[in-house]
């Protein structure tokens, strides 16, 4: 990487202005991660939602990839363990509270034996093994599981630290809707597109859906380990202060607001799994909606407006699994930012 | 028959349990009065983690083994239960930290997933195993709900035997020493804090065989607190809570889970656990008065008290048993 002097060079002596779209954990991290490595970088964070509105606010937080069928599994790998490797840390350090980031163990359990026994995510995780006998006796009706310790990440608390992080390395955090990147062109050198399920319009992406999950929060407190059925239709993640519930997975499903249906549904089933759930008290009903893709879309690509052409990071996609690879996906945007940092625009006659 | 209990600890309670659901039909009728100047939440039962862990090394002991193995088996089979949550039972993973390998306990095909650390889980040496709660502040109030009767009152032997007792069951704890003698018994005497930190979810055990049981830092998450201790003085009847054990508890805990740092921390509480080289269950007929009385004494179970407490409420029921069967040979000789 050419040295921030040169940098000065390209934008006239002054930082480099990085817009990035977008505050969920994909919007946030990224952010986080230009501004605290690429010194020569002012960033700013433009959204019309913030924590607690955003989707990653829903989402459970646990660390468990989310399957792109058309993004290499290598990649795939790189992404979760970037970014297990980096909450661990956070774990292990004493603002693991503060970032509501912690250690979770459990079982994945399954009513016919999975073709895969040993996916390529249980390197990466702590612990992983198959579930004995006696471990499976608790789930009566399914016949082979997964005992792991993975991390919860929870979005709430995350994307607040998130933010605090961002403006200790001189970020800045605007509300706005932001309907074309032609609004950025002028103000900004460079574009980081994070608006998740906003890119449909804003990127102009129709390959991009919604998944509609719906979720329980209960108060639960005895309930240490997660459970989840290896279909992915129901799930039991204990958190800080509540145990979250789920759920649906229901595509092409813009639906904001809760179905008592699937209320009922996801509260039956996970009783079912643990009965001890009976006892617990529903504390709120969510909707979010995951932005999924066949393949994540990581790349750059140029803007044209007028006489500028803006370089524009894209990285949305993450469908079901944000939180699991965000920090993996921001590192590689952060990269792709270096590189376009580097970049002359070809209009100018330097 | 009347049978007086003395002490409302988990002991107390769950041996009057066993008794009176296996003998209740049998004997009629079949009186069961628990008499304890404590009672819940005051015991060393409520103060206790509830961490179904053994010690290390059972030094041989295969009795001791097989009233864990019992317990656990018991509490396992209630977890699905409605019940569960009322009794405070529930599962918890966690960690057994050691210095240097240690040989795999006699307890590791009872718990359920006992397995090794992996290189990427811990730079020391230790254990994963997923085993049970059993909350002394839930599961004895449950107890004391279930058919027998409670009655405060500083009572002892003499005053018993004025109202006809035939069965004393002695699980007096930590003071049976007052009843009746006891150079084996002695207080182990552990201060606790309980923090606020939710975001705990597994236990950590570490132990340090130069220093002893529970010389070491262990943090364990409940459902309402999470216990931070390491405290154990043999022969300290000390009831007081004392700033320089909450300091070394403190900052030891904070080592072992760094993110401790910023919890809030509830309260102290120090109690004693009643010490003994290995747990006094057995019975003997006493003279007291003009009246001799049977007596089962049931205590000195150390730090394992909720962790075994099932399998001496069983053996204490057997012994009870014992009793009945020695009264009618007894009276049909008499004939």
């Amino acid at each position: 990487m050419r040295c921030p002097a040169a940098a000065e060079g390209i934008y006239g002596g002054r930082l480099c202005r990085v817009a990035v779209v977008g505050a969920g954990v994909i919007g946030l991290s990224t952010a986080v991660c230009i501004a605290e490595s690429i010194p020569s970088c002012a960033v700013t964070v433009l959204a019309e939602h913030f924590t607690p509105d955003t989707t990653s606010d829903v989402a459970a937080g646990i660390l468990l990839p989310h399957p792109f069928p058309e993004t290499p599994l290598h990649k795939q790998r790189c992404w979760f363990k970037d970014t297990f490797d980096h909450l661990l840390s956070i774990c292990n350090s004493t603002d693991a509270a503060e970032a509501g980031v912690f250690l979770l163990s459990g079982w994945q359990v399954f009513q016919e034996t999975p073709s895969t026994k040993d996916p390529y995510w249980s390197t990466v995780v702590l612990g992983f093994h198959m579930m004995t006998d006696a471990e499976l006796q608790r789930f009566p009706k399914y016949k082979f599981g997964q005992s792991f310790t993975t991390i919860k990440c929870e979005c709430s608390k995350y994307l607040l630290w998130l933010e605090k992080r961002l403006k200790n390395a001189g970020g800045q955090l605007h509300t706005e809707k932001i309907t074309g990147f032609e609004q950025l062109t002028s103000s900004y050198d460079i574009i980081v597109n994070c608006s998740g399920l906003g890119s449909r319009d804003l990127a102009d992406d129709q390959s991009l859906y919604p998944v509609r999950g719906q979720i329980l929060r209960v108060h639960a407190p005895w309930l240490k380990h997660f459970i989840r059925d290896g279909n992915g239709h129901t799930y039991i993640f204990p958190g800080i202060h509540s145990v979250t519930l789920g759920g649906t997975r229901q595509k092409h499903n813009w639906e904001m607001s809760v179905d008592e249906a699937d209320s009922s549904g996801i509260f039956e089933r996970c009783c079912e799994l643990e009965p001890s759930l009976k006892k617990s008290q529903v504390c709120s009903k969510l909707v979010g909606l995951r932005p999924t893709r066949n393949s994540l879309r990581l790349e750059r690509e140029f803007f044209v407006h007028g006489n500028r052409q803006v370089p524009i990071i894209h990285n949305y996609g993450h469908g079901g699994g944000g939180i699991s690879i965000h920090w993996g996906t921001a590192l590689e945007a952060t990269q792709l930012v270096k590189e376009s940092i580097n970049w002359r625009n070809p209009t100018s006659k330097l | 028959m009347r049978v007086a209990v003395i002490g409302a600890g988990v002991i107390g309670l769950s041996s009057a349990l066993c008794i009176h659901d296996r003998y209740h039909s049998k004997v009629t009728p079949l009186s069961i009065d628990v008499y304890t100047d404590r009672f819940t939440p005051l015991t060393t039962s409520d103060g206790a983690a509830g961490l179904w862990q053994p010690y290390l090394h059972d030094n041989g002991n295969m009795q001791e083994t097989k009233w864990n193995k019992e317990t656990f088996d018991y509490l396992l089979s209630l977890i699905n239960s409605p019940d569960s949550i009322q009794m405070g039972i529930f599962t918890q993973s966690g960690y057994s930290l050691f210095t240097e390998p240690m040989p795999e306990p006699s307890w590791k095909d009872i718990v359920l997933g006992f397995r090794h650390l992996t290189p990427q889980e811990m730079k020391i040496c230790g254990w994963f195993n997923t085993t049970l709660m059993i909350e002394g502040k839930s599961y004895l109030p449950w107890l004391m709900d279930r058919s027998v009767c409670t009655v405060s009152s500083p009572s002892f032997l003499p005053s018993c035997t004025k109202h006809g007792v035939d069965v004393i069951l002695n699980c007096t704890g930590v003071r049976a020493g007052e009843l009746q003698p006891d150079p084996l018994l002695t207080p182990g005497q552990g201060q606790i804090l309980r923090v606020d930190a939710p975001w705990l979810k597994h236990f950590i055990t570490t132990h340090n065989p130069k220093s002893g049981k529970y010389c070491s830092a262990y943090i364990i998450p409940g459902s309402r607190s999470v216990t931070v201790g390491g405290i154990f003085q043999a022969g300290n009847w000390s009831e007081a809570n004392n700033s320089e054990d909450h300091r070394q508890i403190w900052e030891e805990g904070c080592r072992l889970a760094p993110s401790l740092k910023n919890a809030r921390i509830m309260d102290d509480w120090t109690g004693l656990r009643p010490v003994r080289s290995s747990v006094r269950l057995d019975s003997e007929t006493l003279q007291l008065g003009n009246k001799q009385c049977e007596v089962i004494h049931n205590y000195g179970h150390g730090g394992c008290g909720l962790t075994m407490h099932w399998g001496c409420a069983l053996e204490a029921a057997n012994l009870f048993g014992k009793i009945l069967k020695k009264k009618r040979l007894t009276t049909h000789s008499r004939l």
